[in-house]
């Protein structure tokens, strides 16, 4: 049995308002951990909220542990749903201490039980000094890491991370997500984490799903979501990624760049635009090359050069770091790619391949 | 699962939630503010023609004339003061000014009816001061005559100019500091800056301000009549005890209805679509220009000037007529049941405003419908409601249930109940409430809106109701606004003197009601000493809820 089940959920603000939550249908299999990814307005908060019950969907039903928690006829107020939530500025309780913050949700264990199970959790959590303290007195990722006690103390079989990390400095991100993830691991709590940080959501995510105004564009393992992306707009959120114009014909697709096997079988004479993601492009400095690099841009770890192509289309090309040519070489620029995704043309609708 | 009707998704769960229990509480809560203000309109569906007739031609023209004019004054005049107080306290920093700060709000402790008499007997022909100028430049000299438009409004004016000085100074904290400077970078002198970008910025709270400030002058009682100035309100009175003419005094009350609503208008229009919430305070707080020299002492200056006038003189002829008084014929005997009835009626009305208060706010937190938000605004328009209405209101049905009662009981039981209601402190207390709801409903709200919505969820994801949750997070976190608000109420019950006056029950006095007793005699002496009782009961709540004011400065959680 699913632990959590949208079943074609719509949700509308305001009745001049578009869907903030466009017909979401999305299954999670117990102990998994499912990100929902996507630019700001998606829909992702207010999927969340519509899972925890501070939301009512206008249409469609949200079932958790089989039962129905919103849907035709039926309403389940959110204390009663036992879902955990860890929201993006903590919410702690300003006049409580450490200790009485996790433990506001076991009011049903007596004093003793419920004074064990905080310390327990205060100790996986780290923070057992911590006790007696208030929210003011910690830094952010204590703060962040007794929002996440709280919510992990009654232990829900589901918990919601609202852009847990995203309060937090770059280095702190990085230890805190192996924290919780560990914690969320070892406790065998199914999460659903809300992000639009791709980078977080792959290093984390048993699942990505990566929503478009209100629509779920595609849900998969991330490497499948980096290197298949079902949409033209997935293969732009996440990952860098240019287009060329590409004609189908019976040797293959023949683009600027080259000719490619049709691998997902196109028809013959069906113009499509092939996605190039900067890893699968290379170049070499040609003089009499018809190609030029117009921009570099150093990133550190590697060198993003923009070409443009005799065509006039810009191209990126991710070279090694020590990888230096000066804007204005010319070159002879070649593809190289392993999977290759391509789109309909942006002339014709738009349907996921 | 998804109806589509015409398009549009229909909502399968729409019909399933049944009103919660603060949904229903909140409605109540309104209705029952709502009973005295139907009953004054009711009674126009009566109108009593040669009533009407007798009013416009004898005094109602000159009532609404006189009533205007006060407006006016008044309305000018409080702006014009609390502004520029307000202004002077937040901007400059120079000696004295953090205590002014909260200081120039001390007038509220003091009844209007009492700087009132106060200034009259000091300043009146016969008073110490034309005594005294009198010797010095003769027989012939004289003042002009106190009681007069100008008199009433410069007493109330005095009296009444911190509802505006509190929400400039709110007002004019709020607004980010950036903003002045840009206006002062964009070569705006000081001036210049405060009049184009300051002010419309303040415009609802000063909007607001002045329109609370006009509805106590249109609802005052004591100070027109001690200053014999005829007013709507001062002829409500004199038809209803004068000349026992309930009917007459009743469309009385609806013509100051009129008036009321017609303010509400126009403060409503000159608000414009600004809303009256608070913006978070950016970064750093406001850093107050340094006066040095003649600037600083004509700052401090103005500010000593404007206490002693609004308040330093009036307690202190208070004090010095008190002390004869005693010394002469000792404490009135009717003094100690007046306190023990103002005491316990203002704790009674201040409990029960602040725990409606809270339900109100709480119920507008939690299901913010149109139907809730607007019976939260309409409880809390009682305070417009100028205590003789809201007498005459209470009044009317109350007089028809103890009749019902009465009979019910008689014919049931056989007992002569005699008068249920009217005979006793329900219908004054529940006058008291449908007025001053809206002090503790404003406090309260105030408070719980800074606590943050999420606060809430965090609690209800945890697996605590609403009702658990208003007791282990909203009310801890709001403690010290329910304190101002208990503050504020039992203030202002203590200071009431119209609705008092027109429901007592006969036999249950007040200190508002000894004041009147003496000073509708011209016994200023005497009334000296309930007066004091007034303000020296008025004080320590008056401090602690402007100290709590003015820890808004600093953006101290609530």
């Amino acid at each position: 049995m699913e632990l959590l089940e949208l079943l074609e959920v719509s949700k509308r603000y305001a009745a001049d308002q578009p869907l903030a939550v466009d017909r979401l249908t999305l299954r999670v299999e117990q102990g998994e951990l499912v990100v929902l990814l996507g630019p700001s307005g998606c829909g992702k908060t207010t999927t969340l909220r519509l899972i925890a019950g501070f939301e009512t969907p206008d249409a469609g039903a949200v079932v958790i542990r089989g039962e129905v928690m919103a849907g035709p006829g039926r309403w389940v107020p959110p204390e009663k749903r036992g879902v955990g939530v860890v929201f993006q500025d903590y919410a702690l309780f300003p006049h409580l201490t450490v200790a009485e913050n996790v433990g506001f949700g076991l009011q049903n264990l007596d004093g003793a039980a419920r004074k064990k199970r905080v310390a327990q959790i205060l100790e996986l959590v780290g923070l057992e000094d911590f006790a007696d303290r208030y929210p003011h007195e910690l830094s952010g990722g204590q703060q962040q890491r007794v929002a996440v006690a709280r919510a992990l103390a009654p232990a829900p079989a589901l918990i919601l991370l609202d852009e847990p990390f995203s309060n937090l400095d770059a280095d702190l991100r990085d230890q805190l997500r192996a924290e919780v993830t560990n914690l969320l691991r070892n406790t065998g709590t199914t999460a659903i984490l809300v992000t639009h940080d791709q980078e977080e959501a792959f290093t984390l995510a048993d699942w990505v799903g990566v929503l478009n105004q209100g629509r779920l564009e595609q849900l998969d393992r991330p490497e499948e979501i980096y290197h298949h992306p079902a949409t033209r707009f997935v293969a732009e959120f996440v990952g860098a990624a240019d287009f060329l114009p590409g004609l189908v014909t019976a040797e293959g697709i023949v683009t600027e760049l080259g000719v490619f096997p049709n691998a997902e079988g196109r028809e013959v004479g069906e113009k499509v635009e092939v996605m190039l993601r900067p890893d699968d492009i290379t170049f070499v400095p040609a003089p009499d090359g018809e190609s030029a690099i117009i921009r570099r841009h150093f990133r550190g770890s590697e060198n993003l050069y923009g070409l443009r192509l005799p065509s006039g289309h810009l191209v990126h090309s991710s070279q090694p770091s020590s990888a230096f040519f000066p804007t204005g070489t010319r070159v002879q620029a070649e593809a190289h790619v392993i999977h290759l995704v391509t789109f309909p043309s942006s002339a014709h609708p738009r349907s996921p391949s | 699962m998804t109806a589509m009707a015409g398009g549009v998704l229909r909502h399968p769960l729409g019909l399933l939630r049944p009103p919660s229990v603060w949904t229903v509480a909140a409605v109540a809560i309104a209705g029952l503010v709502a009973v005295p203000l139907l009953a004054v309109v009711f009674s126009l569906a009566t109108p009593a023609r040669e009533v009407w007739s007798h009013l416009l031609r004898t005094q109602l023209v000159e009532l609404m004339i006189n009533t205007i004019l006060l407006l006016t004054g008044v309305g000018l005049g409080v702006l014009v003061l609390g502004t520029a107080l307000a202004w002077l306290v937040v901007h400059y920093q120079f000696p004295g000014r953090s205590i002014f700060e909260w200081a120039l709000m001390l007038p509220l402790a003091v009844p209007a009816y009492v700087i009132g008499f106060a200034f009259l007997g000091l300043l009146d022909f016969a008073g110490p001061i034309q005594t005294a100028l009198r010797e010095l430049f003769g027989l012939g000299f004289r003042l002009p005559d106190l009681r007069s438009a100008w008199g009433v409004t410069v007493a109330m004016t005095l009296v009444f100019y911190p509802y505006v000085y509190t929400l400039a100074r709110a007002a004019f904290l709020e607004q980010a500091p950036g903003t002045l400077e840009t206006a002062r970078a964009l070569g705006r002198g000081q001036f210049g800056a405060f009049v184009q970008v300051t002010l419309p910025m303040a415009r609802p709270s000063l909007v607001a301000g002045v329109s609370l400030a006009l509805m106590e002058a249109l609802a005052d009682f004591g100070t027109v009549a001690t200053f014999g100035y005829r007013t709507l309100t001062e002829a409500i009175y004199r038809v209803w005890y004068g000349m026992f003419d309930r009917i007459a005094a009743t469309q009385l009350a609806a013509v100051l209805l009129g008036f009321t609503f017609l303010l509400i208008l126009v403060e409503r229009a000159l608000r414009g679509r600004a809303r009256f919430t608070q913006v978070r305070n950016h970064g750093r707080p406001f850093a107050p220009i340094r006066l040095a020299g003649p600037r600083a002492a004509a700052a401090t200056g103005a500010c000593t000037a404007v206490l002693i006038l609004a308040f330093g003189i009036p307690v202190g002829q208070l004090l010095v007529w008190a002390v004869h008084t005693l010394a002469r014929t000792g404490l009135p005997t009717d003094f100690g049941p007046q306190l023990k009835n103002s005491l316990w009626l203002a704790a009674v009305t201040a409990t029960a405003a602040c725990v409606m208060a809270v339900v109100l706010a709480y119920a507008t937190r939690l299901h913010p419908t149109r139907g809730v938000a607007l019976s939260a605004r309409f409880a809390a328009t009682g305070y417009a409601l100028p205590g003789a209405v809201i007498a005459v209101g209470v009044l009317l049905p109350m007089a028809w249930l103890d009749r019902v009662l009465g009979d019910t009981l008689w014919e049931t039981f056989g007992i002569n109940a005699g008068l249920v209601l009217t005979g006793s402190a329900v219908g004054l207390v529940f006058a008291y409430l449908v007025r001053f709801l809206a002090v503790s409903f404003q406090a309260v709200e105030a408070s719980l809106s800074k606590v943050p919505r999420n606060l809430d969820e965090a609690a209800r994801s945890l697996g605590i109701g609403t009702g658990r949750t208003l007791g282990q997070v909203h009310l801890p976190l709001i403690r010290r606004g329910l304190l101002a608000a208990l503050a504020l109420v039992f203030v202002d019950v203590m200071k009431e003197m119209p609705a008092t006056l027109l429901l007592r029950p006969f036999g249950l006095n007040t200190l508002a009601v000894g004041v009147w007793q003496f000073t509708s005699e011209s016994l200023w002496e005497d009334a000296a000493v309930p007066a004091l009782a007034i303000v020296a009961a008025g004080l320590a709540p008056v401090v602690f809820a402007m100290r709590w004011m003015a820890r808004d400065r600093k953006g101290l959680p609530a």
